[in-house]
C-alpha cells in the first residue's frame, strides 16, 4: 500500500507528460465511434460508414463509448463529436480523449491491486503490483499509440482474481461481459472452456457425480454466460427494424476476413517463419531461374495475398492449425480439481489458449501479444518455473510493438521502454524467485536483447542509410528474431502442459546412462574408511505453496574430527517430476550441479563420499539416485533413505501388503541402541538398517557407486556416533530455508 | 518389469521368528551435542544491487526522453529563441569557425547573438558534437544559414546528446557516490530514485535544455574521490567541472578548504596539547595537488592559446565573467531580487554592489569553511558545498534561476543525514525554476515536480514526526503560489507579481535553510569535536 501512491503519481505524471506525443490513427478512429454512437440510434451504429473508421467493437464497447460522449456533451464538447469523412484533430479532441484513457486506466490499476493482495508474502505481492501496473505496454499501446486496453485488461485480471477465489461464475459473468468489449478475448475461450470442465464440473470424476449437480451447474454457468450476451445485443437488434440483417451487418464488422494471413508488420508467429521461408525459397530458386512471381507480402499493405513457392494459407487452415495445437491444453482436463498446482491455475489456461490462438491465427496483430501476457506475469508471481519464459515473451512483446512508434521524437523511447521492461522483468523474477540475475542471464537470453537492441536501433535511425533498396528489412529481421524466441516459449509451455513425450525421452536418456555405468566402470572406488576426510550430505526441499520452487542444500562434514564445516545452499527453479522409480530424472541435475559448483569455487571442500537422500543400487533397476549422481559427478555415493522401496521386488504395492507385517516384526526387534543390521530380507543384499539410540527411528543404507556397503554404513554409523544425523542435518537446512522463503 | 531385480528371502518368511543380524556400534559414543548451526545469512537485503541501479537509471532514461519531447526554450521565438539554439549555436560556431574566433566578435560570430561565454571544455564538447551534427545532417550547423533550425530530427539529436551527456557523466557520478559505505536511514533504492529522478535537473537539462548534468556529473565524481582523500584525481575532476561551467566556482571554496585540511598533516600532541604541522609532508601534498590543478588547466587551455592567436584565451575569460551584465536576471530567488524592492539594490553602482555582495558572500561562509578546515569529513564537506553554494545563489551578483542546480547537487547527497531539510529544499528549488518551465511552455513539469515532492513525503522516515507536516505544508505553498503563476491574473500594475511572490517566497525559504543548516553544522561539529589525527 505504501508504494501504490507514488507508484499512482509517477504513472499519471509521466501519461500526463505524454499528452502531446504522437498518436495513432486509432484515435480518430475512437473519437469517430464516440460520434457515431452520440448522434446515431442504436439500429445506425453498425451500419455507419461516413468515415472510414467504422465501428468494428461489440455492442458493450459501443455503449461504453456512448457513455463516454454523453459525458463529453455535457462538460460542453460537443464541437468534438461530429461524423465526418476527414480526421477531426485539435487540442480539446486530443486532451479529452486522452484524458478519458488515463481515466479508464485507473480500474486496471485498481486491478492489480486486488490481483497482487492475493500473492503471498509482502514480497511477490510488492513486486507484482509494481510490474503489472507500471508496464510499458500499455503507456506505449494506450497513452501514445491510443486505445482503451488497460480497461480490457482490468476485466481479464479481476476474472482471473474471481477464478482463483473459486468465485467461479463470477470469473464466467466478467468474461462474457469482456467477450462483449472486445471479441478479440476469444483467444482465451478455449482455456476458460477446460479451467472450468476441471473445477466446476470435475471432468475426470464427471461420472462418478450426481447428475443433477452436474446439469445444475451447466445451466447456471450457461445463463451467467448468456446474459451479457443478451444485454449487449438484443437492444440493437429490437432497434432496428430487420434483426437478421442487423446481426449479419455486425458480425461482419467483428469478423473482416479478406485482409490477408499477415498484418502489414508480421506478427511474430508461425507465419512469419512460414512467409520468411517463402521469400528466401523464392530469392534462391529466381536465382537458379526458375520464373516466379514477386513476393506480395512485403510490401507494407493489408491486403490478401498468395505464397510463391509454397502453398497459400487460407483461414481454414489456420483454424485446423489452432484445433491441433490446443491438444495439450484439452489434455488437461486430466487432472484432479483438488490439488491446485500450475497446470491447474486459470492463468496457465489461459496463457495457453491465447498462445495458440496468437501462433496459428489468421491476420493477428502484435498488439495481441497483451493476451498471453499478462496470465505469464501473474503466474511467474506464483511459479518460479515460468520466470525465465517471462523474460523472454518481455523481450518479444516490447520489441515486436515497435513498429506502432516511427515518428521521430518517440524513436528512442522504444529502445528506452524495451530494456526498462526487461531489466525491470529480470528485477521483479529475482526477487521474487531468491535467485541471482546471472542465473536468468544465459548467454541465448543476452544475445536475443543484444540482437533486438541493435535491430531496434538500425531500424530507427540506420535503414535509409544502410538498405535504401529494401526499407523493411530490419523490421523483418525483427519479427523472424521474435517469432523464433516465442517460438521456443511455446514449445516449453506446451511440453509443460503435456509433458509425456518429454518424459519418455529423459526416461530413455535415464535408462541409456544407466546401461552405460552398470558395467561397473566406475573409476573412483573408497576402498576404506581412512580414505575419506570429507562427506557432503545433499538434500532438496520444495518451498510451500510454490511446487516449482525449491531449496537445496549442502551440509560438509569432516569424517575424522566429526564435525560440520560448512554449508551451502542455493535456491533452484524445480522441474518437478512424479515418476516412480525416477527420482533421478527430477533431483540428480541440482545435486551434481551445486556439489561441481562448490569444488569449482571452493576445491578444500572437495568431498570423497556425497550422502544422498535416496536410494543406491537398492533400486529396482539397481541404479538409484545416488548412483546418478556418483555416475555424473565422478565421487563416490552412498543413499540414504528412510523409506524402503517395496518396488524392487516388483508390483508396486503387492510387496508391502504381503511382508510389511513381516517387516514391522523384524524393524521392531532391532534393538534401540546405535548400530546396523543387515537387512537381508531382499536379495542380493544390498541394503543396511542403521538404528538409532534411544529411539525407534531407522534410515536404510545403500551403497551407490564407488564404495561398497559396508565402508557406506561404517560411515554413517561413525557420523551418527558424533552426533551428526547427515541427511537429517541436510535436510533440516533446507528446508529452514524454504520456510524463510514462504514466508517472505 | 517383468523380472524384479531383488527377491524376498524365504528363511524369513518360513520361519516366523527368525532376527536381523544386529551389530552395535563398538565405540563408546560421545556425548551427543547438538551440533550448532551459524545462523543463515543467504537471504538478505545488501544495499543496492547492480541490477536495482540498472532498473533505477534506466527508469531517469526513460522520464528524460519523456520530457524530451515535450518543448525546450526559445521554440517558435526568433529572433534570439532560447538556450536550445545557443547550445546548437555553439557547435555551429566551434565547428566552423578557427579557434581564434570563437570567442571573438567578427563577421561571422556575432557575439550578440548567443556569443559564446562558457570555458573551454564546453567549447571542445560543442566542436565535437557540431561534428557528429555535420556528419549526420551538416544543415544542422550551417554556418549563419541554420540559426533557428527546428525540425524534428535536429530536436531529437539534441535530446538524444543531453541524454547521452547524463549517462555519461552525471550517472558514474551518482554510481559512485551510492558505492560510497554510510549509514542508512532511506532504503538505497529510493536514495537512487531521488537522486536520479531530481526534476529540477531533468527540467532544465532535457526540457529547458542545457548540459549542466556534464559539469555536476564531473563534480560529482570529484566528491566521490574527496570522501576517499583522492585529493589528486578529485582535483583533476573538479578543474574539469570548473572548465565545463565558471558556475562550479560555486563549489571551489570548501573543494579547496578541504583539500588543503587533508594535505596538511596535523597531528595532535596527546600530552602537550599543542598542534605539530609536519611542514615537509604537508608541502609535498599540496604540491602535488597545486601541480595536478595547474597542469589540468593548462592542458584545458592550451589549445585555444596553440591553434588560436595570444588574444584568444584572454577574450575567452572576457566573455566567461560578464561583469556588465545586471545583478540578476528575470525574478531569481535571490536576496537582491527578493528585497530589491526594499533595498534599492539595483539603484546602488553596479562596482560597488559586486563588491559588496562579495564579501557578503564570503563572510557568511566562513563560519562552515573554518568548521571544513578544523574537521574535513565526508559529512562536513557535502554540508559546507551544500551552505556555501546557497550562499552564492542567495547573495553573489548576477545570478540565474537555474544556479540553483549547483546547490541541489550536494543537497541531494545529504538526504541519508537529513532527509527533511533536503526534500523542503529541493521541492522549493524546484518550484523556483517554474517561471522558467512558464517561459518555455512547459508548464507541465510542474506535475514532475509535484510527483516528487509527494514521493519523497512517502518516502520521509517517519521518526521526523510533526516535521513532515511542515514539509508538506511548506510544499503546498509553493505549488499554490505556482498555480497563481499559471492561473492567475497579476495586478495591471504589476505584470511580474506572482512569479516576484514566488521568488521572495522561495527566497525566505532559503534563507531559513540556510540558516538551519549552519545551526546544524556548527552543533554537530561541537558535539564531534576537533580530531586532528592523534599520534
Amino acid at each position: 500500500a505504501s508504494i501504490a501512491v507514488p507508484t499512482l503519481v509517477g504513472l499519471l505524471v509521466v501519461k500526463i507528460l505524454l499528452f502531446d506525443s504522437y498518436s495513432s490513427t486509432d484515435l480518430e478512429v475512437h473519437r469517430n465511434w464516440k460520434a457515431a454512437t452520440h448522434n446515431l440510434p442504436l439500429s445506425q451504429w453498425y451500419t455507419e460508414n461516413t468515415s472510414e473508421w467504422t465501428l468494428d467493437y461489440p455492442p458493450f464497447f459501443a455503449y461504453f463509448e456512448k457513455c463516454v460522449s454523453r459525458f463529453a456533451a455535457l462538460i460542453g464538447m460537443e464541437d468534438i463529436l461530429i461524423i465526418q469523412k476527414e480526421a477531426l484533430m485539435n487540442n480539446r479532441v486530443l486532451y479529452f480523449l486522452r484524458s478519458t484513457v488515463l481515466a479508464s486506466d485507473m480500474l486496471y490499476f485498481m486491478a492489480t491491486i486486488i490481483i497482487s493482495s492475493l500473492m503471498e508474502g509482502s514480497r511477490s505481492r510488492d513486486c507484482l503490483f509494481l510490474l503489472l501496473s507500471t508496464h510499458t505496454t500499455f503507456v506505449l499501446l494506450d497513452n501514445i499509440h491510443f486505445q482503451y486496453n488497460a480497461m480490457l485488461t482490468a476485466m481479464v485480471i479481476m476474472s482471473i482474481v474471481c477464478m482463483m477465489r473459486g468465485r467461479l461464475l463470477w470469473g464466467a459473468l466478467i468474461y462474457s461481459v469482456l467477450l462483449n468489449f472486445k471479441h478479440i478475448y476469444l483467444y482465451y475461450a478455449p482455456g476458460f472452456v477446460v479451467f472450468y470442465l476441471i473445477h466446476m464440473f470435475d471432468f475426470k470424476n464427471i461420472l462418478r457425480l450426481p447428475f443433477f449437480h452436474t446439469i445444475n451447474e451447466g445451466i447456471s454457468l450457461f445463463s451467467v454466460l448468456l446474459l451479457p450476451f443478451l444485454f449487449s445485443f438484443l437492444p440493437i437488434l429490437l432497434s432496428s427494424s430487420n434483426p437478421i440483417n442487423a446481426l449479419q451487418s455486425i458480425i461482419s464488422r467483428l469478423f473482416p476476413i479478406q485482409r490477408g494471413l499477415t498484418h502489414a508488420y508480421w506478427a511474430p508467429n508461425f507465419w512469419s517463419l512460414y512467409n520468411s521461408l517463402d521469400l528466401v525459397l523464392n530469392r534462391v530458386l529466381s536465382r537458379f531461374g526458375w520464373i516466379l512471381p514477386p513476393p506480395q507480402y512485403t510490401s507494407g499493405l493489408v491486403q490478401e495475398y498468395s505464397h510463391t513457392v509454397l502453398a497459400t494459407i487460407g483461414v481454414g487452415v489456420c483454424l485446423l492449425l489452432i484445433l491441433l495445437s490446443l491438444f495439450p491444453l484439452l489434455s488437461l482436463i486430466r487432472l484432479d480439481r483438488t490439488p491446485s498446482s500450475h497446470l491447474s491455475s486459470p492463468s496457465f489456461h489461459l496463457l495457453l489458449s491465447s498462445l495458440s490462438f496468437f501462433f496459428f491465427g489468421y491476420h493477428v496483430h502484435e498488439k495481441a501479444l497483451l493476451l498471453p501476457l499478462i496470465p505469464l506475469i501473474i503466474l511467474s508471481a506464483q511459479y518460479a518455473i515460468f520466470s525465465p519464459l517471462l523474460l523472454d515473451l518481455t523481450l518479444v512483446v516490447s520489441s515486436s510493438l515497435t513498429p506502432l512508434l516511427f515518428s521521430t521524437p518517440e524513436l528512442p523511447l522504444r529502445l528506452a521502454f524495451m530494456l526498462f521492461q526487461f531489466s525491470l522483468s529480470l528485477l521483479f523474477v529475482c526477487r521474487v524467485h531468491h535467485q541471482s540475475a546471472r542465473r536468468y542471464l544465459s548467454i541465448d537470453r543476452v544475445t536475443s536483447l543484444v540482437v533486438l537492441s541493435i535491430l531496434d536501433i538500425t531500424h530507427s535511425f540506420l535503414d535509409k542509410i544502410l538498405f535504401p533498396s529494401s526499407p523493411f528489412i530490419s523490421l523483418l529481421l525483427i519479427s523472424l528474431t521474435n517469432s523464433l524466441i516465442l517460438l521456443s516459449i511455446y514449445i516449453r509451455l506446451l511440453s509443460l502442459a503435456f509433458p509425456f513425450p518429454s518424459i519418455w525421452f529423459k526416461k530413455w536418456k535415464c535408462l541409456r546412462k544407466e546401461s552405460v555405468h552398470s558395467d561397473g566402470s566406475f573409476t573412483s572406488s573408497i576402498d576404506g574408511m581412512e580414505e575419506v576426510s570429507i562427506v557432503v550430505a545433499v538434500d532438496i526441499e520444495v518451498t510451500r505453496g510454490d511446487p516449482t520452487l525449491a531449496v537445496i542444500s549442502a551440509v560438509f562434514f569432516d569424517l575424522k574430527e566429526g564435525n560440520r564445516l560448512d554449508s551451502v545452499s542455493e535456491v533452484i527453479i524445480y522441474d518437478q517430476l512424479y515418476i516412480p522409480h525416477f527420482l533421478a530424472l527430477s533431483e540428480e541435475k541440482y545435486v551434481s550441479s551445486l556439489v561441481k559448483k562448490v569444488i569449482k569455487e571452493r576445491p578444500e571442500l572437495t568431498p570423497q563420499v556425497i550422502i544422498c537422500d535416496g536410494n543406491g543400487r537398492f533400486h529396482p533397476r539397481k541404479f538409484g539416485l545416488a548412483c546418478h549422481v556418483a555416475a555424473s559427478t565422478g565421487i563416490a555415493t552412498i543413499g540414504v533413505s528412510k523409506n524402503i522401496d517395496w518396488g524392487v521386488i516388483g508390483g508396486d504395492l503387492n510387496g508391502r501388503k504381503k511382508y510389511g507385517e513381516r517387516m514391522k516384526k523384524l524393524l521392531s526387534d532391532i534393538p534401540q541402541r546405535l548400530g546396523w543390521s543387515p537387512l537381508d530380507f531382499f536379495l542380493p543384499h544390498t541394503l543396511n538398517v542403521v538404528s538409532y539410540p534411544k529411539s525407534t527411528k531407522h534410515v536404510y543404507v545403500s551403497a551407490g557407486l564407488g564404495i561398497s556397503l559396508s565402508t557406506s554404513t561404517e560411515i554413517i554409523v561413525l557420523l551418527l556416533s558424533k552426533g551428526i544425523p547427515a541427511t537429517a542435518e541436510a535436510d533440516n537446512l533446507a528446508r529452514r530455508i524454504a520456510s524463510q522463503i514462504s514466508s517472505m | 518389469m517383468a523380472d524384479p531385480p531383488f527377491t524376498v528371502n524365504e528363511e524369513y518368511v518360513q520361519d516366523t521368528t527368525k532376527k536381523l543380524q544386529f551389530n552395535e556400534f563398538q565405540e563408546q559414543p560421545r556425548s551427543v551435542q547438538p551440533s550448532s548451526m551459524p545462523k543463515q545469512a543467504a537471504i538478505r537485503d545488501r544495499g543496492i544491487s547492480v541490477l536495482s541501479l540498472t532498473v533505477v537509471v534506466l527508469l531517469g532514461v526513460v522520464v528524460q526522453l519523456v520530457v524530451g519531447l515535450g518543448s525546450y526554450s526559445g521554440k517558435g521565438r526568433p529572433p534570439m529563441h532560447g538556450d536550445f539554439e545557443a547550445q546548437r549555436h555553439w557547435m555551429e560556431i566551434t565547428h566552423h569557425l578557427p579557434v581564434q574566433e570563437w570567442y571573438r566578435n567578427t563577421s561571422s560570430n556575432n557575439l550578440q547573438y548567443w556569443g559564446l561565454d562558457y570555458p573551454p571544455l564546453t567549447a571542445y564538447h560543442s566542436k565535437l558534437m557540431g561534428w557528429i551534427a555535420h556528419r549526420i545532417d551538416p544543415s544542422w550547423v550551417a554556418l549563419s544559414e541554420s540559426q533557428g533550425i527546428e525540425t524534428a530530427s535536429h530536436k531529437l539529436f539534441m535530446r538524444l546528446s543531453a541524454v547521452l551527456s547524463h549517462l555519461l557523466t552525471f550517472t558514474p557520478g551518482v554510481v559512485l557516490w551510492l558505492s560510497v559505505k554510510r549509514p542508512l536511514t532511506i532504503h538505497p533504492v529510493h536514495e537512487a530514485l531521488l537522486i536520479v529522478l531530481f526534476p529540477g535537473l531533468i527540467s532544465v537539462d532535457h526540457g529547458h535544455f542545457q548540459y549542466n548534468s556534464i559539469s555536476l556529473g564531473l563534480f560529482l565524481i570529484s566528491v566521490y574521490f574527496l570522501v576517499y582523500r583522492k585529493t589528486v584525481i578529485a582535483s583533476i575532476f573538479f578543474v574539469l567541472a570548473l572548465n565545463y561551467k565558471q558556475m562550479e566556482l560555486y563549489h571551489s571554496l570548501p573543494i579547496f578548504v578541504y583539500i588543503l585540511a587533508v594535505s596538511l598533516k596535523l597531528y595532535y600532541h596527546q600530552t602537550e596539547k599543542y598542534i605539530v604541522v609536519d611542514f615537509l609532508q604537508s608541502a609535498a601534498n599540496l604540491w602535488t595537488v597545486g601541480l595536478t590543478t595547474l597542469c589540468t588547466f593548462l592542458l584545458m587551455w592550451t589549445p585555444l592559446a596553440y591553434f588560436g592567436d595570444e588574444n584568444t584565451a584572454v577574450d575567452a575569460i572576457k566573455r566567461i565573467f560578464p561583469f556588465e551584465r545586471g545583478l540578476f536576471e528575470d525574478k531569481v530567488a535571490s536576496v537582491w531580487c527578493a528585497f530589491n524592492p526594499i533595498g534599492r539594490f539595483t539603484d546602488i553602482d553596479r562596482s560597488l554592489m559586486m563588491k559588496f555582495s562579495m564579501t557578503i558572500v564570503l563572510f557568511s561562509s566562513l563560519p562552515s569553511l573554518l568548521i571544513l578546515f578544523l574537521a574535513p569529513t565526508s559529512r562536513f564537506l557535502r554540508l559546507t558545498l551544500f551552505i556555501v553554494s546557497l550562499n552564492f545563489f542567495l547573495f553573489s551578483y548576477q545570478v540565474h534561476e537555474k544556479s540553483i542546480l549547483l546547490a541541489a547537487v550536494p543537497a541531494l547527497l545529504l538526504m541519508q543525514e537529513m532527509p527533511l531539510v533536503v526534500f523542503s529544499f529541493l521541492t522549493t528549488a524546484s518550484c523556483s525554476l517554474f517561471s522558467l518551465c512558464i517561459k518555455d511552455d512547459n508548464e507541465r513539469h510542474l506535475l514532475l515536480f509535484f510527483g516528487y515532492f509527494i514521493y519523497a513525503f512517502t518516502v520521509l522516515p517517519k521518526s521526523e514526526g510533526r516535521g513532515r507536516y511542515l514539509f508538506l505544508l511548506r510544499g503546498l505553498l509553493s505549488f499554490f503560489l505556482n498555480m497563481l503563476e499559471m492561473y492567475g491574473t497579476p495586478p495591471t500594475r504589476y505584470p511580474h507579481f506572482y512569479p516576484y511572490i514566488t521568488a521572495v517566497y522561495s527566497c525566505v525559504c532559503f534563507l531559513c535553510d540556510l540558516i538551519y543548516l549552519n545551526y546544524y553544522l556548527i552543533q554537530s561539529y561541537l558535539l564531534a569535536g576537533p580530531k586532528p589525527k592523534t599520534e
